[in-house]
């Protein structure tokens, strides 16, 4: 399958040209993967809901070649997550996407799943099943080796599911034998023990699995596969060596990881693009005749999707159609889209609290529209990112937009966290918006201070302050000010980390060049919030020599050492320290005389304040406060000509 | 004046209370989409069933953005109403007054759901959910102070008896009230109680005379500089002409939660400084709460004086007919202490359940018709085979309990004896008790076979027969295993490694046993933290100071490779570093292995770890579900 990929124009264009698979045909080589959304409604916590309509309909409508729908469970043995799709319950879900992507051209097909050990018992309250009875590392709950009836009731659901999907109007299928797998738990020798056929033959569940779908879709249906190539653990675990994949798909996607590794299949932006790579190599080594290879991997900027069709047929680009759902779109008109900054904060949402699906950059929902205007003035005080978000937003919607900005650059914190390890796409983010704001023909005007006006519409973001230190007696300097640039002492520093983000770990990574540096934290670890990321933070960290401090509060200063207090035990000990650093967030600027809240926004005549200024959040909350203020800002201006 | 009895009624305002039990709020994730569901009416009509003077419902929001949690009743919806009037009539039914607790998060809360920021009395980050909030403003307050008078409409509407004020521990009113999250100048810094004071005014306003209005008062934070039993009771003795009633509480949920719902081995009525010194503040009726788990405790705490009435949120959920049994003399089936079910599940954002309870969390489910009677032989006498036998013979099958080793209990028998870990037994003691006054026949020292199955010739066998130790795969010989120590008594001395594969109580169990017992103690184990399932059931803290006071070490991040000897081979698995270290005994606390199938010479059906290893409310759930569907 030559594709004549390539990193130039050619490249794009076959990147966002048509492809054949099996028999059907694409709009573009663009895939938009499973993930979980939680989308569904909370009453019908297993069916695929209106909200996921519009998530995979809006991709398509911006020229993905393929949507895959959230993995549904095949049975009834697997609910991985409160909100996991059940098959049984998609049918209408998977005939409202199909209709929707259709008039667009864009291939649905639906995510097929069971997650074996890597489910949970926590919403359905059996026992979970599983080759052998092998615990999963997170969840260390004992599974059910799984009998003959129990193989052979799996490899009927994926068939039944797959039937359904069919008639659903779906026009094909995606088998998951990837990282949160049943089918990869009996490929791999780290979980399958078995000493029957089954066991024997390890790819053979798998095979079987592929022929019944296949036999019940038909050979005009697409059928595709996830597949772990590489499980990280080579001892036992499946290699790019050994990996086989079975006849009768129309496609197979690589990925790596497994239970030992979960952050590896999807990992932030510390890993960088192009992992992928060889597992693609791998699947094109191998894969049958036919079988088109798609590359997933962290891939989210144009041109290496382009690149990468030198190695695969399709490129898997599911976070970067979260951040810019018309990529493909833009990609044809030699625009660039919005970029995914790769931090994984509010895609990856496999998290007890049900999170709904959205995206760090671009909020998806709670976004009032700014309606079209004829060219009145507003003015927007601050660079930040709600400022930026804020002017582009209401320049779109016709707004004649002048940016004052006290700094002598744009961008506000954002470009002090572009300096953390693993957060340096978000000063690709700030160019994007500069270059996004020239072309809407907003005036920015630099170093200049702002006094508020009672007469012009503003959206004011002027950020949070500093915090007062959280102990006196030490020099303390805040996490901002330091990735600022601001020195710091020589000698041992501690950083203070009340929060568990990306920032204590990034800013201890970052200090540890050259000193001793202590990482104290309340939690039970450092960077506990962390998500996806945190076993490889502690990696880095201790690569870097920071010592971890858990469990411990910080109660005073002096004498160039901090006092901890150990939070259990009240035991108190002493960290030699020249400095500490201070990662809580900062503080709300002040509130104006009269300002009233409206919509989480304060107003005061014909301002309107959001982000930091009102309460400093993450960059998430200041890009969606930045489009609710647009909206607020707008409202005011109407107001104010009528 | 004489001391108040279980049994006594009390006039609470407008209204009298037929004893002296209460079913405080509390969370239970059976909403669905901010509402209440049948599963509310269901669970709280079983404890007035059961005997409960006063069911308080749980927490309904005060704020139309206050979203600390996805299933959270949204008070100041309308559309709330007909499921109100749901809860309040299956309650009434059975005779109990029925409350609403209305409260509002304020800065214990995230903009997760909401999409805006969080507020609160003054813009500092909560502990827990680090988010910095917004600060009210006066139209703010005002705000706040309508929509509790707009929540109380509904719950009026709803069908209510009256309103409990949420001041305590995952409220605004606290942090208005605590000088460690109320940092303001004006006049609701000046005077913190003011805002309970325009809260209580407002819905007193919308309850009109005939309602009963309580307040949930704070007491001591378990922080330092913050509120202590001696605020609450002045705060009490400002709003007790406002009240009917005053609730008390202790410990703030997102700082110190452990406070708030201790694990086993706390003492009931730990928090008894609060609601005596709020009695002394003020003339109408205090209750008084903190783990009380048999009805003993709460005639305990009533003759002490210390509360009017004793509030039972535990010890109802395990057995909804507490009260009852309190007021008659009789036995319950106990909570344990293990936080399992209820606060840990609850905090994963799952619905309310209890290990000792199969039907906790399922009341709106309802039970098939038994069926005709039939011949069971239960295989196993551990939790799943006792849940099993008790709940068939309740549903008047012909049940034969079978247990090969010498006593009931199974696991929970030996586990129970670890230091601490006491009231576990309870699950199996309290199982026994119900199979005798069921008259259930139970052998001991034999074992199901085919034989015994031939010539019993049961309709069914319920194979409950566990599971056993499996060595792990680097263990070499000498190695003992966690049962070996709680169960046969090892007490290796010297340099003790114990090994923590399977995660919950095994490794710290076996590490306090053999420190207590004088060996030098280190665990490992893979994860980033040891111990981390005692965390979410809030039993992190104690199992911490215990473990320093005895030189516990527990070392994480790192497996083992291998034991050859005296020596033990390990890898820190995040930097690749191996050690070898010389010891002088390892135990391993790994998964163990389901036995294999008893018989199959009758229809079988298998529970608890004899399908999967597992802990103990799938051994006692899965054991009662098998009885229920004979």
């Amino acid at each position: 399958m030559g594709t004549g990929g390539g990193s130039g124009a050619g490249g794009v264009r076959s990147l966002t040209g048509p492809v054949v698979l099996g028999a059907r045909t694409a709009p573009s080589r663009v895939l938009f993967g499973p993930h979980v959304t939680n989308l569904a409604e909370p009453g019908r916590p297993r069916e695929l809901a209106a909200a996921h309509v519009g998530h995979y309909a809006r991709r398509a409508a911006g020229g993905a070649g393929i949507v895959v729908t959230e993995v549904a469970s095949v049975h009834d043995s697997d609910r991985p997550y409160d909100r996991s799709p059940r098959a049984a319950d998609c049918g209408p879900g998977w005939s409202a996407i199909a209709a929707a992507c259709r008039p667009h051209g864009t291939l649905v097909l639906a995510g097929l799943g069971h997650a074996g050990s890597q489910g949970s018992s926590a919403h359905h309250r059996r026992p979970l099943w599983a080759p052998s009875p092998v615990p999963d590392p997170v969840s260390r709950e004992v599974p059910a080796a799984m009998d003959e009836a129990a193989v052979a009731a799996v490899v009927d659901g994926f068939a039944a599911a797959a039937a359904l999907a069919r008639a659903a109007g779906a026009d094909g299928v995606e088998i998951g034998a990837g990282q949160h797998a049943l089918l990869r738990q009996f490929l791999s020798g780290l979980t399958n023990h078995r000493s029957d056929r089954w066991g024997a033959d390890r790819g053979l569940l798998l095979r079987d699995t592929v022929a019944a779908v296949r036999a019940a879709v038909g050979d005009d249906a697409v059928v595709g596969l996830r597949l772990a190539v590489d499980e990280l653990a080579p001892w036992a675990g499946l290699t790019p060596d050994d990996v086989a994949v079975p006849a009768g798909l129309d496609y197979v996607v690589g990925v790596r990881g497994s239970g030992l590794t979960v952050a590896a299949t999807r990992p932030d932006a510390h890993t960088p693009p192009g992992y992928g790579r060889p597992l693609a190599a791998a699947l094109r080594r191998v894969a049958p005749p036919g079988t088109a290879v798609v590359l997933a991997g962290g891939v989210v900027d144009v041109p290496d999707a382009a690149a990468a069709l030198d190695q695969a047929d399709l490129v898997e680009m599911t976070r970067a159609l979260l951040a810019d759902p018309d990529l493909v779109a833009h990609a044809r008109a030699g625009r660039a889209p919005r970029p995914c900054v790769l931090t994984n904060q509010r895609c990856r949402v496999r998290d007890v609290r049900n999170p709904r699906i959205s995206c760090t950059v671009a909020p998806t929902s709670g976004v009032p529209t700014v309606p079209p205007d004829d060219g009145r003035a507003v003015r927007v005080v601050g660079g930040g990112p709600t400022g930026l978000e804020g002017a582009l937003t209401l320049a779109r919607a016709g707004y004649r937009v002048t940016l004052l900005e006290r700094d002598d650059d744009l961008g506000g914190l954002l470009r002090a966290v572009a300096r953390l390890p693993g957060r340096g796409r978000f000063a690709r983010l700030v160019e994007w918006w500069r270059a996004e704001l020239v072309r809407h023909d907003v005036t920015v005007r630099l170093g200049v201070t702002a006094d508020p006006d009672p007469d012009v519409p503003t959206l004011w973001a002027t950020g949070g302050v500093d915090r007062d230190p959280p102990v006196p007696g030490v020099v303390a300097l805040p996490a901002a000010a330091v990735l600022a640039g601001a020195a710091v002492p020589d000698g041992p520093v501690v950083v203070w980390d009340p929060i568990g983000d990306a920032t204590g770990v990034g800013v201890a990574e970052l200090l540890a060049a050259g000193r001793d540096v202590a990482l104290v934290t309340g939690d039970p670890v450092v960077g506990h919030e962390l998500g996806g990321d945190l076993v490889p933070a502690q990696a880095r960290l201790l690569a870097a020599g920071v010592r971890r401090v858990v469990r411990h509060d910080l109660t005073g200063a002096a004498d160039g050492a901090l006092t901890l207090r150990q939070v259990d035990t009240g035991e108190v000990t002493t960290l030699p320290a020249a400095a500490l650093v201070d990662t809580s967030p900062r503080a709300p600027g002040p509130v104006p005389d009269g300002a009233r809240a409206d919509g989480g926004l304060l107003v005061v005549g014909p301002r309107v304040l959001a982000g930091d200024v009102v309460a400093p959040r993450t960059v998430h909350e200041a890009v969606l406060d930045g489009r609710r203020a647009a909206a607020r800002v707008a409202s005011t201006s109407s107001w104010a000509r009528a | 004046m004489t001391a108040p009895r279980p049994g006594d009624p009390v006039r609470v305002g407008p209204l009298v209370l037929r004893n002296r039990i209460v079913f405080p709020a509390h969370l239970t994730n059976a909403a669905v989409a901010g509402r209440p569901t049948a599963q509310h009416a269901a669970y709280y009509a079983a404890r007035a069933a059961g005997g409960a003077a006063m069911v308080i419902t749980e927490e309904h929001s005060a704020g139309d953005d206050d979203r600390p949690y996805e299933r959270l009743i949204r008070g100041t919806d309308p559309a709330v109403v007909p499921g109100l009037r749901r809860i309040t009539d299956a309650v009434h039914a059975h005779g109990a007054v029925v409350l609403a607790q209305v409260g509002h998060n304020g800065g214990q809360a995230s903009s997760r759901y909401s999409g805006v920021a969080v507020t609160a009395p003054s813009p500092r980050p909560d502990p827990m959910f680090r988010e910095v909030p917004r600060a009210l403003t006066a139209g703010d307050v005002a705000d706040l102070v309508a929509g509790f008078a707009r929540t109380a409409e509904h719950a009026v509407a709803g069908g209510y008896d009256g309103l409990e004020v949420q001041a305590s521990q995952a409220s605004v009113v606290r942090q208005f009230l605590s000088p460690l999250t109320n940092h303001r100048h004006d006049a609701y810094g000046d005077d913190p109680a003011l805002v309970l004071v325009e809260i209580l005014t407002a819905v007193r306003t919308a309850l009109g005379p005939d309602r009963v209005l309580g307040v949930r008062l704070q007491g001591d934070e378990g922080l330092p500089g913050g509120l202590t039993a001696a605020d609450a009771a002045a705060v009490a003795a400002r709003v007790g002409g406002q009240v009917d009633y005053v609730n008390t509480a202790v410990g703030v949920a997102t700082a110190t939660l452990p406070l708030i719902e201790p694990p086993m081995g706390v003492p009931a009525g730990y928090a008894a400084a609060v609601p005596s010194a709020v009695r002394a503040a003020v003339g109408v009726p205090v209750v008084g709460v903190g783990r009380f788990t048999t009805p003993s405790q709460v005639a305990a705490t009533l003759a002490a004086g210390t509360c009017d009435l004793v509030g039972v949120v535990r010890g109802q959920i395990a057995d909804p007919g507490f009260a009852a049994a309190a007021l008659a003399g009789g036995r319950v089936r106990r909570c344990l202490g293990c936080n399992q079910e209820c606060i840990a599940a609850v905090g994963l954002n799952r619905p309310l359940g209890c290990v000792v309870n199969p039907r906790a969390g399922r009341e709106s489910v309802p039970l098939p018709d038994p069926g005709r009677r039939r011949r069971v032989l239960v295989a196993g006498g551990g939790p799943a085979g006792m849940a099993a036998a008790v709940t068939a013979a309740r549903r008047g099958h012909d049940v034969h309990l079978v247990e090969a080793g010498d006593r009931l209990g199974g696991q929970v028998a030996w586990a129970a004896a670890a230091p601490g870990r006491g009231e576990l037994g309870h699950a199996v003691e309290d199982l026994a008790a119900e199979l005798r006054e069921l008259g259930v026949a139970t052998s001991l020292t034999l074992a199901v076979d085919d034989a015994l199955v031939a010539a019993e010739n049961p309709d069914v066998v319920v194979d409950a027969t566990g599971s056993v130790p499996a060595r792990p795969s680097w263990a070499g010989a000498g190695v003992l295993d966690v049962e070996d120590v709680l169960r046969g008594g090892a007490r290796p001395r010297g340099r003790v490694l114990v090994v923590d594969e399977a995660g919950g109580h095994a490794a710290p169990s076996a590490a306090e046993a053999l420190a207590r017992a004088g060996a030098s103690v280190t665990t490992v184990t893979a994860a980033l933290e040891a111990a981390a399932d005692l965390g979410p059931t809030l039993e992190g803290p104690r199992w911490a100071r215990r473990a320093a006071a005895l030189g516990i070490r527990q070392e994480v991040e790192t497996v083992v490779l291998a034991t050859e000897g005296g020596t033990v081979r390990l890898l820190h698995h995040l930097t690749g570093a191996e050690e070898s270290r010389t010891v002088d005994a390892v135990v391993a606390c790994g998964p163990r292995a389901a036995r294999a199938p008893v018989t199959s010479a009758a229809p079988v059906v298998r529970v608890g770890d004899a399908v999967a290893p597992r802990l103990l409310d799938a051994a006692i759930r899965e054991g009662h579900d098998a009885a229920v569907a004979l």
